[in-house]
């Protein structure tokens, strides 16, 4: 019997990964797709539990997120050694075989992090536009080998000062992006979006039915 | 030079800290320690013989050797009898399943022969019949690998980098020191061999501090 399907979502700390499990949860679950939750956290369950409450047992019921301390780098939790994680993953698909798909969230890493092909079956990098708009042009695995790349926060372009010395704004350019992301990574999709305004979300959706769940 | 030989090789490969064990995750009630002011640096060395002695030692070892004999006579009874001892005999929760977890690990990122007590047993823990307790499954590996009662080694020595990594990752000591503590804790090392109404394993300081720890909602590590 096949397994089910695993999708790692990564990226740096603070760039959204919780909150967009938050905003994809409700949309997956009322398309009738059965969801479950690994959340990997450096140094508590802090997430686990924040997404326990936040998305509630109306969307999914709380045996279905499992929180993961680490104790070290987030990439070896998920790449180098990810025994812990693939346990944990096998676990929950022992418990509740109906699901369809298991979201695993990575803790807060650089952008060198990429998930084991043993764990994940489709890798979602994230960056946030806040943190600087020249991270796509530095690249890294994240950025290079991440199925779906998604940029968040775009909401705030217009208040952060560009990190682009080629930039011909003074804030945080979006096209600048855009350009990068299309010569880092031509053959992959990026999604620029803002979790706070709820915009991008559903492209979101549509990618991981088509690309990881094909359905 | 002449060729290394194939046990020595395989023996560093399973104590590997990159050996996929997930045991990076366990500080075994060190980080309980810690967090008490239990660990100053100047008692490390002592805190660090206890677990050496009083656990791994007198107890995990001794579990090893009697499971590494069982795997020789292909005695499946007496394996899962040490096996369920074992498991019985880690008190703090996050302690046993931790070494179950190593346990399975182990047992998962190792192909057996076809036909041995290792593939039978691997069997038994994959279906939940065993639990498949690390110095038990370590015991199927050192048969498989040849290296035998030389597996002790390795036992020791995860155990050992569990602990003195931790210390590092909570910044209570430095890489350097750490290599110091570890250097002095493994040269002239002696592996004995007990009787079986010996066993015991008896340190309350960890087991309480284990068992603190699981309680705690901020921490880096599970145990």
């Amino acid at each position: 019997m096949p397994r089910t399907v695993r999708i790692g979502i990564g990226g740096p700390i603070g760039c959204g990964k919780t909150e967009l499990i938050e905003k994809l949860v409700p949309k997956l679950t009322a398309l009738g797709y059965k969801v479950g939750i690994l959340s990997n956290d450096v140094y508590s369950k802090e997430d686990a539990r924040r997404m326990a409450v936040r998305l509630g047992e109306k969307v999914i019921d709380k045996d279905l997120i499992v929180g993961i301390e680490t104790g070290l780098c987030p990439h070896t939790a998920v790449r180098d050694d990810p025994s812990m994680n693939v346990n944990a993953a096998d676990q929950l698909e022992k418990e509740h075989p109906e699901l369809d798909l298991i979201l695993i969230e990575s803790g807060g890493d650089n952008v060198t992090l990429t998930f084991s092909p043993r764990l994940a079956d489709f890798f979602i990098y994230m960056i946030d536009v806040a943190s600087g708009d020249k991270t796509i042009r530095k690249g890294g695995l994240g950025i290079l080998k991440a199925d779906l790349l998604i940029v968040n926060k775009i909401d705030l372009a217009p208040y952060v000062a560009t990190t682009i010395p080629d930039s011909t704004t003074k804030t945080a350019n979006l096209d600048l992006m855009r350009e990068d992301a299309e010569k880092m990574r031509p053959d992959k999709p990026t999604i620029f979006l803002s979790l706070k305004e709820e915009t991008g979300i559903d492209e979101v959706v549509d990618i991981i039915r088509e690309k990881a769940l094909f359905r | 030079m002449s060729p290394v030989p194939e046990e020595m090789l395989n023996l560093i490969r399973i104590s590997d800290t990159f050996f996929p064990l997930g045991s990076y995750t366990v500080s075994q009630g060190m980080e309980q320690l810690v967090t008490d002011n239990l660990a100053a640096k100047d008692r490390i060395y002592d805190i660090i013989s206890v677990y050496l002695e009083k656990i791994w030692k007198s107890f995990d070892l001794q579990i090893f050797f009697f499971a590494l004999q069982a795997a020789r006579n292909n005695d499946i009874d007496a394996l899962l009898e040490l096996d369920r001892f074992c498991f019985a005999s880690k008190i703090a929760e996050e302690s046993r399943i931790s070494t179950q977890k190593t346990g399975f690990n182990l047992a998962n990122a190792m192909e057996f022969r076809e036909h041995t007590v290792g593939i039978s047993y691997k069997q038994m823990i994959k279906t939940g019949k065993a639990p498949g307790m690390y110095p038990i499954v370590l015991a199927l590996v050192a048969r498989e690998l040849n290296v035998n009662e030389q597996g002790g080694l390795s036992l020791i020595y995860v155990n050992l980098i569990e602990v003195v990594a931790s210390l590092v990752r909570l910044a209570e000591i430095d890489y350097l020191y750490a290599q110091e503590i570890m250097s002095d804790q493994i040269t002239g090392i002696d592996l004995p061999v007990k009787q079986f109404p010996d066993l015991h394993q008896s340190c309350p300081i960890v087991d309480i501090a284990s068992m603190r720890h699981e309680k705690n909602t901020h921490r880096m590590f599970i145990s």
